[in-house]
């Protein structure tokens, strides 16, 4: 392949038969679904399907970067990995920042495939064209920071670790991936897809550059890049909010708009937000750090000096995991919340789910819906720093009722009864961010359509969180300003939904971050056709168009990859907490989330049927997902415009 | 030579470990991305979010007598490596006490400051960079 | 009266993160601030964002504030 900026090969990993080969990236599998998350998909859609069990030997795990990664460009050092998830059996996939992505690129590949299982723990160590299977099970049991730090030294320090610890080892179904010891590919369980392989660590180091076809057209983009990051108007208060305090620097605002997760979603405002927010956090940093290629530098490291929680020390936490840990639970004492990120990093545990599994648990215990017998000895009451600290200890170790709860909140709900499922806040099993569709109604149809479930990161809009007018102005029109800022209208919503999935569909195969693009809105599709034409050479990369149609087409194909796992419409809906409880207290009380304008408006702008919850064929074939429609047909009816009359049938 | 005149200069607190420095070397320099080629090397902690050190030509001009060549010389403070004189022996990459010169596609490559105005300073958005 | 919340840098910077403030309109409540809350919103004038009781407003003299209304300044922020 002689396209520019990928690496032009795949290496493809057998664990059972301990055996390797890199296989060329095809130029038009390239052209059609870029890279990163589309060119999962694309993999994804052709090793898995509905009788791959996420736990077997035959599900693959895709790591995956793309053709920006490891050049500089904005925010680039992100990679992906994605899989048939374990918690949810349908699509997963999951995002990390600092520096491992690149040094994939360097060593000479676009993308890893690993298949199969191996008979006892292994590493995987990729040194360029080497790839050696290194025997692990001297670190199988161990924390994600000592596996890391016993592959570097053995190796060598300059080699890049993703390590699962001791929840991926025991197939905790929200087990995460750690990589650079404290970025997390965190949810949808892609550490027990690891575990279930036996697969204890990969490993990295490259020595070959990144080509760019047209370099004296691309120092105009890296010269953007940096005026943007030094005198835009972004610049600044980029700097003094996600740069001086990180993520967490969202957590009293959002409060301010009432939409801050409190005491498992009740409610959306939190007299105490201010204990736990950005500026209280600092009093606890020891360090910066940035990702790969990112002049936004958000990253910290917290430490605990002295108290109960002395010697806790990680990076982050973030904002997602400053809720989950703390308003979620009413848990005020932000040093607690440091020690929980903590041990969430070392044993490799995604906070978001396990913060709304322990929320759930704590509601069902204040209304008497679980016993302290099934509890051995914890007492989850609210505010209870020792109750989840507790459970985030059975959990990762399978003891007591943290085996059942390591099944993820659906399941545990299910197995309890007793109207249990009711606080069980999920969309298709995966555990709720930390958004609220009552005070923004938008949230509702980005979890409720997106593909791993209640996700905010495929199509989380912010130009209704605040209110920016004129990035709508120029988005969607003057004529929808008034509504697209307006986050306590369902109006236009399912339209924004539907743009910011086709965006983040592309900014997640370019690989650039979403700190860039979803917020501060630096960049939009032009700059990133500018930046992808003069970098691969491709010409249709440069149009607007085309991106767009490349974002519509990976959307449409990982929607198609759920239907083929009998997914259907009757699966997007919210919990009943958000649709039927009002918003009790704070500044968005009263409200609810109306989620079914904003579902017909997105399934419309989709180009899929409303009624049957299924895509057109004639969508499917004007984005080349005929491949796709031919598939789906031997299990489904789709629908066609021509026809006049929608009747489907679904399979039994 | 022996005096340190001028050379780049990295503030520990200040650098995030970003790399841009590395890839606006290799590119301007080589016109492709990766950080084994760039002229400036950034000794970044992970574990604990630090930039431990920095390797790049402090210009002590220690290698010019090595070069069997003559290839290498000073101008205006700044040792600069001729290539069309050069024979690629890399007796200079040997002879370097901090290991700042290093071998690039068979040459030896080092900083030279860009000649005037060094990328990694421009590039870097935190300012922890500045020639002395 | 009316609460008036300073988030982030604005805090930081004014030393103030609270006060209780009376005016009939967001100039009315701005314009009596003390100096040291007054000079941190003027340095970054142009990157803060307004919200009343949550929802953000864009008109200084025309926004009206009632008793016990809740003003939030920040600096723009957002994402999940």
């Amino acid at each position: 392949m002689y396209l520019k900026g990928y690496a032009g090969r795949i290496l493809y990993i057998d664990l059972s038969k301990r055996k390797y080969v890199s296989e060329p990236l095809r130029e038009d599998t390239a052209k059609g679904y870029l890279g990163g998350s589309g060119l999962a998909a694309y993999l994804l859609w052709n090793l898995v399907n509905e009788n791959t069990h996420p736990l077997s030997p035959e599900n693959a795990l895709v790591i995956a970067t793309g053709p920006a990664t490891g050049a500089l460009a904005p925010s680039s050092g992100r990679f992906m990995v994605a899989s048939k998830s374990p918690l949810t059996g349908v699509w997963g996939e999951s995002h990390a920042g600092g520096s491992f992505g690149p040094q994939i690129k360097y060593a000479g590949y676009d993308a890893i495939v690993i298949m199969g299982k191996s008979t006892r723990p292994v590493s995987i160590i990729i040194d360029d064209d080497s790839v050696v299977f290194y025997d692990s099970s001297g670190i199988w049991g161990a924390n994600t920071r000592d596996s890391t730090n016993h592959i570097r030294d053995v190796f060598g320090k300059d080699f890049h670790v993703m390590t699962i610890g001791q929840a991926g080892e025991n197939l905790v179904k929200f087990s995460s991936i750690m990589v650079d010891y404290y970025r997390a590919l965190g949810r949808t369980g892609m550490g027990a897809v690891m575990g279930s392989k036996y697969l204890k660590a990969v490993a990295v180091r490259g020595s070959k550059p990144v080509e760019v076809h047209d370099p004296d057209k691309y120092v105009e983009i890296m010269e953007e890049f940096l005026r943007i990051n030094t005198e835009g108007r972004w610049a600044l208060p980029a700097q003094l909010s996600l740069g001086k305090y990180g993520t967490p620097s969202l957590v009293t605002v959002i409060n301010a708009i009432g939409r801050l997760p409190t005491k498992n979603h009740w409610t959306g405002y939190w007299e105490h937000a201010d204990r736990i927010g950005g500026d209280e956090l600092l009093k606890y940093r020891v360090s910066r750090g940035s990702c790969f290629s990112c002049m936004i530098m958000c990253k910290h490291m917290t430490s605990v000096d002295d108290g109960v929680y002395e010697g806790s020390i990680s990076g982050g936490p973030e904002y997602e995991t400053v809720v989950a840990l703390g308003s979620n639970l009413l848990i005020d004492d932000i040093k607690a919340i440091i020690h929980m990120n903590m041990l969430c990093n070392l044993y490799g545990l995604d906070t978001i789910s396990a913060g709304k599994v322990i929320s759930f648990v704590f509601e069902i215990y204040e209304k008497g819906l679980i016993s302290d017998s099934d509890l051995g000895g914890i007492k989850p009451l609210w505010g209870s720093q020792n109750a989840a600290i507790e459970l985030i200890k059975v959990i990762t170790f399978r003891q007591g009722i943290g085996n059942l709860l390591a099944e993820g909140v659906v399941k545990a709900a299910k197995a309890m009864g007793k109207g249990a499922e009711y606080y069980a806040l999920h969309v298709k099993g995966l555990e709720v961010s930390a958004q609220d569709p009552r005070a923004q109604k938008s949230v509702g149809c980005t979890w409720a359509v997106s593909v791993r479930g209640a996700d905010h990161l495929r199509s989380l809009t912010t130009v209704d969180e605040l209110g920016y007018r004129d990035i709508a102005a120029e988005r969607f029109g003057l004529d929808k300003v008034e509504e697209v800022c307006d986050r306590l209208t369902e109006k236009h919503k399912g339209l924004i939904v539907k743009d910011q999935e086709d965006l983040f569909a592309v900014v997640d195969s370019v690989i650039m971050c979403k700190y860039g693009t979803m917020w501060p809105p630096m960049y939009y599709f032009d700059f990133i056709a500018r930046l992808l034409k003069p970098l691969t050479g491709v010409k249709e990369f440069g149009e607007v168009k085309y991106l767009r149609i490349l974002g519509e087409r990976i959307a449409n194909l990982k929607r198609c990859f759920n239907l083929r796992e009998g997914v259907s419409k009757e699966s997007e809906v919210l919990p009943a907490r958000f649709t039927q409880e009002p918003m009790p207290t704070g500044p968005s009380k009263g409200y609810t989330c109306d989620l079914e304008p904003m579902l017909r408006e997105y399934y419309q702008n989709r180009g899929w049927d409303y009624e049957s919850g299924l895509p057109y064929e004639e969508t499917l074939e004007g984005l080349g997902l005929e491949y796709v429609a031919k598939e789906l047909s031997k299990r489904l009816k789709l629908p066609r415009r021509d026809y006049g009359v929608t009747q489907v049938t679904r399979r039994p | 030579m022996g005096i340190q005149s001028k050379h780049l200069v990295l503030d520990l607190e200040k650098c995030t470990g970003c790399r841009i420095c590395e890839l606006a070397c290799s590119f301007y320099k080589h016109g492709r991305f990766n950080p084994k080629m760039s002229a400036i090397r950034v000794h970044y902690n992970y574990e604990l979010y630090r930039a431990e050190g920095f390797n790049a030509c402090t210009q002590c001009g220690y290698c010019v007598s090595y070069c069997p060549t003559g290839a290498i010389g000073v101008v205006n403070g700044v040792v600069i490596i001729n290539y069309s004189v050069c024979s690629g022996c890399l007796a200079c990459v040997k002879a370097c006490p901090i290991g700042a010169l290093i071998s690039v596609n068979g040459r030896p490559f080092k900083c030279d400051l860009c000649l005037g105005s060094p990328q990694c300073v421009k590039y870097c958005a935190r300012g922890a960079l500045h020639v002395s | 009266m009316v609460l008036l919340r300073l988030h982030g840098v604005l805090k930081e910077e004014s030393g103030v993160s609270l006060i209780a403030v009376r005016g009939n309109n967001l100039e009315e409540v701005l314009s009596s601030l003390p100096e040291e809350i007054k000079k941190p919103i003027e340095k970054y004038r142009k990157y803060i964002i307004i919200l009343v009781n949550g929802r953000r407003v864009y008109g200084c003299r025309e926004t009206s504030l009632s008793e016990e209304d809740v003003v939030d300044l920040t600096l723009v922020v957002g994402g999940g």
